[in-house]
């Protein structure tokens, strides 16, 4: 080997250098003698070495890993043999020859192309905003892009901005939502619920929103929130800031804000682990949450019901047992009539009539 | 271009090639058990979950089956399967990234040093090894996979550069700032290294 070729070179290229490598994974002797002349030349050059080896052993210990050996890739070999036929079996089912899937997913992707870059230009569509519903009885988590999680209660409808992915966080609501809010603390981006008439800001929260009744009721659990009422005309346009523990009830025909300290939220929350707490609750609330969470219409034949209250807490997924609890509860018989319940008094002293 | 070192059982990658190019199945095979292991370890270099990067080389596999004439153009299969594999393991990680929930944000970027290693490290050659590798274990993500592109696989600039589908001067710039990264905490000890070969040579001489 010669000499003359190692004269300038680099750590960084010696280690590289087959001859070299050679000898630091297999030294002979004829290696041997080469590179014991090559550092006596200099103790410059004798750290080179000592340096390039020890990268060279250092790079091969921390990524050598385990090797397996051919007998188990030989078996690994059959699952990818395996999956191949699976896929295959796939598509024969799927009755598509492979040539025509081709051309359908071509023709697919160049009408997306067109219709993409034609939306670019002349604006064809709309925008297309992300939604998500819950139907009657039915509840659901929804996790947002921002990591911000939004619990859905019966009956409700959220609606996500379409300049999500720029950074403006809006959402719309209709019906109730409890939301947990991540915060931007980099960018302070918003993150805006709309209702009715009313907007509420967040910077990182977690609150409830329930639009179910003829006002939006906003309860604040942690952090900061600020309503801000879409009044017609400026001047009766409103503007608060909430603090925990408040709840805010806002009416859109009015225009009006009344906001409490309440003691447990509890209640008010509840229904997204699945059931509603009642404290002192008259029937006609009880029914109000029937019609929100189930799409029940009710009635009640006796006025005299209506000063009975209950406490207790009540499903929001099973219909039946909720019934069967109000029945309990208020000491009244549920009777179907058509698309209707109708609320019978049941006296005490005639118990459990079938 | 691959160095010669490691112990190539199923033949060269030119003849296993020429033997899946000619419509041998069974070439396919060959070309697993030769290659799985090496993609195996440069996939864990680029992303530590073994089960992600297991999968990605059967589905590449699985792809390379299913479209026999894929390889016919490659020039350089080396570079042609690590390529597949660092772009695949990457979007792959990436999915499941999403999936998951983001407990790894909690986790310490690398560890923080002993003052045992590094009283360890400057005993012995050994000890030396072992401290490098700990520094290994903290450069920068795409520092460390040049780094074992290079020195492991022995692959040259030109090849890097192509897995990368960067320039190789690039490549090379990384591989300096790399070694400078790994230089800078091991400045120390070299000193006492240099010192210690010049007293052996001494030695020798006297």
């Amino acid at each position: 080997m010669d000499r003359d070729r190692y004269t300038d070179i680099s750590v960084e290229d010696l280690a590289a250098d087959a001859y070299f490598r050679d000898w630091v994974f297999r030294p002979t002797e004829t290696h041997d003698a080469f590179w014991s002349a090559f550092q006596e030349e200099s103790p410059d050059k004798a750290a080179l070495v000592a340096e390039a080896r020890d990268l060279v052993l250092a790079v091969r210990q921390y990524f050598e890993g385990e090797t397996l050996d051919a007998g188990t890739l030989n078996l690994q070999y059959e699952d990818v043999k395996k999956r191949v036929r699976r896929r295959r079996e796939v598509l024969a089912t799927a009755r598509v020859g492979r040539r025509r899937l081709f051309y359908l997913t071509a023709a697919a992707a160049a009408a997306l192309l067109i219709l993409y870059v034609g939306n670019l230009v002349f604006g064809w569509l709309p925008g297309y905003p992300t939604v998500y519903e819950t139907s009657f009885g039915e509840r659901r988590v929804i996790e947002l892009p921002d990591a911000s999680v939004v619990n859905l209660n019966a009956g409700s409808r959220l609606v996500l901005g379409k300049n999500w992915r720029r950074g403006d966080r809006e959402v719309w609501l209709e019906g109730e939502a409890y939301f947990s809010v991540e915060k931007k603390p980099a960018t302070r981006a918003k993150f805006t619920v709309h209702t009715r008439g009313l907007d509420i800001e967040v910077l990182g929260t977690q609150f409830n929103v329930n639009t179910k009744r003829a006002f939006t009721r906003v309860l604040l659990e942690e952090g900061k929130v600020r309503l801000l009422t879409r009044e017609e005309k400026p001047e009766q346009r409103k503007e608060l800031i909430m603090v925990p523990g408040e709840l805010a009830d806002y009416s859109p025909g009015t225009g009006r804000i009344d906001r409490r300290q309440i003691q447990k939220s509890e209640a008010y929350t509840s229904w997204k682990n699945g059931y509603l707490i009642y404290e002192k609750a008259t029937i006609e609330e009880v029914i109000d949450d029937i019609r929100s969470t189930y799409g029940q219409e009710v009635r009640v034949a006796d006025s005299v019901l209506l000063k009975r209250t209950i406490r207790g807490a009540l499903p929001t997924d099973d219909l039946d047992e909720f019934l069967h609890m109000v029945e309990t509860l208020f000491k009244v018989k549920a009777v179907r009539s058509g698309d209707h319940l109708i609320i019978l008094d049941k006296p005490d002293d005639h118990p459990a009539q079938e | 271009m691959s160095s010669h070192e490691k112990n190539h059982s199923e033949g060269s990658p030119e003849s296993l090639l020429a033997r899946i190019e000619a419509g041998d199945e069974g070439g396919y095979r060959d070309l697993y058990l030769h290659y799985y292991n090496r993609l195996m370890r440069y996939g864990c270099s680029v992303e530590p979950d073994r089960d992600l990067v297991h999968d990605v080389i059967q589905e590449l596999f699985v792809w390379l089956l299913e479209n026999g004439d894929q390889l016919r153009k490659v020039r350089n299969l080396d570079v042609y399967l690590f390529r597949c594999v660092k772009r695949n393991v990457a979007s792959a990680a990436r999915r499941e990234r999403r999936h998951r929930l983001k407990a790894q944000d909690f986790q310490v970027e690398g560890e923080e040093r002993s003052p045992e290693s590094r009283l360890i490290g400057e005993e012995s050659r050994q000890g030396r090894i072992a401290w490098l590798m700990q520094q290994l274990g903290q450069l920068p993500d795409h520092q460390r996979e040049v780094l074992f592109l290079r020195y492991f696989e022995n692959f040259s600039y030109e090849d890097i550069a192509e897995i990368f589908s960067v320039s190789s001067q690039v490549v090379r710039n990384t591989v300096f700032r790399a070694m400078k990264n790994l230089r800078r905490n091991t400045s120390r000890l070299e000193s006492i290294c240099i010192l210690g070969v010049t007293a052996w040579l001494a030695l020798l001489g006297g």
